[in-house]
């Protein structure tokens, strides 16, 4: 029992930084952010090319990393999605297309198979007789952190004040003087480094992997329907179910299961309740 | 700017002026028979298409490209029934593979587990195959697009990993080998190349009908279908196993041709394959996916030393195309064959 609720909180933890973006980016910019699981595996590789490649120390190696994947985001929007905002289609197709040039570049510099990095701190602490390592500790802390920074940019500073004003009412808040790029830009950047973090921790454990893009993108897109789209809380909540779910699957039925725990979850959502746990419906049907 | 002005008299502008060339030819009417240039302008690219894709294999008797041209012809139908769902009811679907993996799959258990001859495994595990997809995605169509294109991401990676789930059933990472197939290359490429153009007159007419149009106005603006009293999801659900029946027949016929099923006819690269060519011939226009499917076919083809590089080449294509020229080939050779542009000199 005790593994479950460990292995499941830690997974929980991750897949909420993954999940939580995704649903940013669609709550400020109304962009469907098929390239989010390409963010994972940038931040994994890249820790792996400054930290073992280049042996960088690790702490200025996860700065370079995030910044690397901000700045890829930014760069994925000036180039190309700035040019098709609004045509949701296209840009569902362009982000994805971004996500496989992504992947195809990865394999061709770093080689198809997974890449192992040492766990950022050594040994493990005793709760109730069941060894905890302290790579897991380091997620469940790290990515408490990162929920509380992200609350307080979303609730206190004006960044955040002119997002949720966007997220509310578009044409409104530009009324008022909010920079629609200029938040869309931001948040896509956020978006980018919550996943880059969750790449990041997680590399000691799951190695950087091609799969892993998959994973994230995956489990993110199960997370968001499930939390209702665009609902950050949603998304927190819908991540430890499925986190949890996944974990009690692997461990009882079959690790192969693993994966059919997300749709399955999705589909009994959308037949029961399309708008998640947590969205509010007259602004879904507004929406959806 | 007085002096500009006067330099602007005396300079003869050239520019170029797009006249429309078949206006009369076009007009559906009886002037289309005054001219047998007229004539040949309405029926050229009607039959010549066909014909060229019906003696091909007489005019090169290479196997190897009858197997290209039968992949293509996949490709073609898997992306023709792509756009009724992409083009036209504006339902993107990132995982058109999964129609084909269940077409294949139930087709092969019937064939080699239940010994159902070839005659019947291929009608039924298509029916089957587009039933099941169809009921995967059903939930989905409640909600708008988004939705669906989301699920369609997710559901043919969580088949690739049940099929490793249930292996006994499945064949697990090897697949079910062993399907019956007593036809020769020749023959599947006139089975193939037939089908591309059935499935090409039957989506367009359904594209084109009253159907269609409820199609295009769920697209455009779904509320308002709402408000005329259609109910919109019914009409995504049918247009899901229509456009699930083509590509679910595809996926079966493959499985007959390799005598062969496996994970790899879920895969993402089929699916995005299969957007990548439609959105290179045109989306919403039926025979450009299919015009797509055989020009990137033949090319990657043509680039087989790129190898894994596939993907790579369609993920490029699909940015510049979407950026920089969204119309597509069908779209752009239609505007260059029915105008024609001359210089003017303007005084």
């Amino acid at each position: 029992m005790l593994p479950i609720l460990i292995y499941g909180t830690t997974l929980g933890f991750t897949l909420a930084l993954i999940a939580i973006g995704l649903s940013l980016v669609f709550g400020v910019a109304r962009i469907i952010n098929f390239a989010h699981g390409a963010f994972f595996a940038i931040a994994s590789y890249t820790l792996y090319l400054f930290f073992i490649t280049l042996n960088i120390p690790l702490p200025v190696s996860m700065i370079l990393a995030l910044v690397s994947t901000a700045a890829i985001s930014v760069i994925m929007y000036i180039i190309s999605l700035s040019r098709v905002r609004g045509m949701e289609l296209n840009e569902m197709i362009i982000t994805l297309a971004f996500t496989i040039i992504v992947i195809e570049l990865l394999r061709i510099y770093f080689g198809p198979s997974p890449l192992g990095v040492p766990s950022f701190m050594k040994g493990g602490i005793t709760i109730a007789g069941y060894v905890v390592d302290m790579q897991r500790i380091f997620i469940v802390v790290i990515s408490l952190a990162t929920l509380a920074a992200l609350a307080f940019l979303v609730k206190k500073t004006r960044i955040g004040i002119g997002m949720r004003a966007l997220a509310q009412d578009e044409d409104a808040a530009m009324l008022i003087g909010v920079n629609r790029e200029k938040m869309c830009i931001i948040s896509l950047a956020i978006s980018a480094i919550l996943a880059g973090i969750a790449g990041i921790s997680v590399t000691p454990i799951m190695t950087a992997s091609l799969e892993g893009a998959w994973y994230a993108l995956l489990n993110g897109i199960a997370i968001v329907i499930l939390g209702g789209l665009g609902s950050l809380v949603g998304s927190l909540i819908a991540a430890f179910i499925i986190g949890y779910a996944e974990i009690i699957i692997a461990t009882y039925v079959s690790s192969h299961l693993k994966s059919i725990v997300a749709l399955i979850f999705i589909i009994v959502i959308l037949i029961l309740r399309p708008s998640g746990i947590m969205g509010r419906h007259h602004e879904i049907e507004e929406r959806v | 700017m007085k002096s500009r002005k006067e330099s602007n008299k005396n300079i003869r502008t050239i520019r170029k002026e797009r006249l429309d060339r078949g206006a009369r030819a076009r007009s559906k009417d009886l002037y289309v028979l005054m001219s047998y240039e007229d004539i040949a302008y309405v029926i050229l690219p009607r039959v010549l298409p066909p014909l060229i894709l019906l003696a091909f294999p007489l005019i090169v008797r290479d196997t190897y490209w009858h197997m290209v041209f039968f992949l293509a012809g996949y490709y073609a139908v898997a992306s023709m029934s792509w756009d009724l769902l992409g083009g036209f009811t504006g339902l993107v679907s990132f995982g058109h593979s999964l129609f084909i993996g269940f077409g294949g799959y139930f087709t092969a258990i019937l064939n080699v587990w239940y010994g159902v001859p070839i005659w019947l495994s291929i009608p039924i595990g298509t029916l089957a195959g587009a039933a099941m997809g169809t009921l995967i995605f059903a939930p989905c169509l409640r909600t708008k697009g988004v939705y669906f294109s989301l699920v369609s991401l997710v559901a043919p990676l969580v088949m690739v990993g049940s099929i490793l789930a249930f292996a006994e059933i499945t064949g697990g990472e090897e697949g079910i080998y062993g399907l019956e197939n007593p036809l020769t290359e020749l023959q599947w490429y006139y089975i193939m190349a037939g089908l591309v153009l059935i499935t090409f007159l039957i989506l367009r007419k359904v594209a084109y009908s009253n159907f269609g149009l409820v199609l295009q106005a769920i697209r455009d603006n779904e509320p308002s279908v709402k408000v005329s009293g259609i109910n919109p999801v019914r009409y995504k659900v049918t247009a899901l196993f229509i456009s699930g029946l083509f590509a679910s027949l595809v996926g079966s016929l493959q499985a007959h041709k390799l005598s062969f099923v496996g994970p790899s006819y879920f895969y993402l690269s089929i699916s995005v394959g299969i957007i990548t060519m439609s959105v290179l011939g045109g989306v919403a226009t039926i025979i450009g996916p299919a015009i797509g499917a055989y020009i990137l076919t033949i090319l990657t083809e043509w680039l087989r030393w790129l190898g894994g590089l596939r993907m790579l080449l369609y993920g490029v294509i699909l940015l510049i195309l979407l950026n920089f020229k969204p119309e597509g080939i069908y779209r752009y050779l239609e505007r260059t064959y029915q105008t024609f542009e001359r210089q003017v000199v303007e005084e």
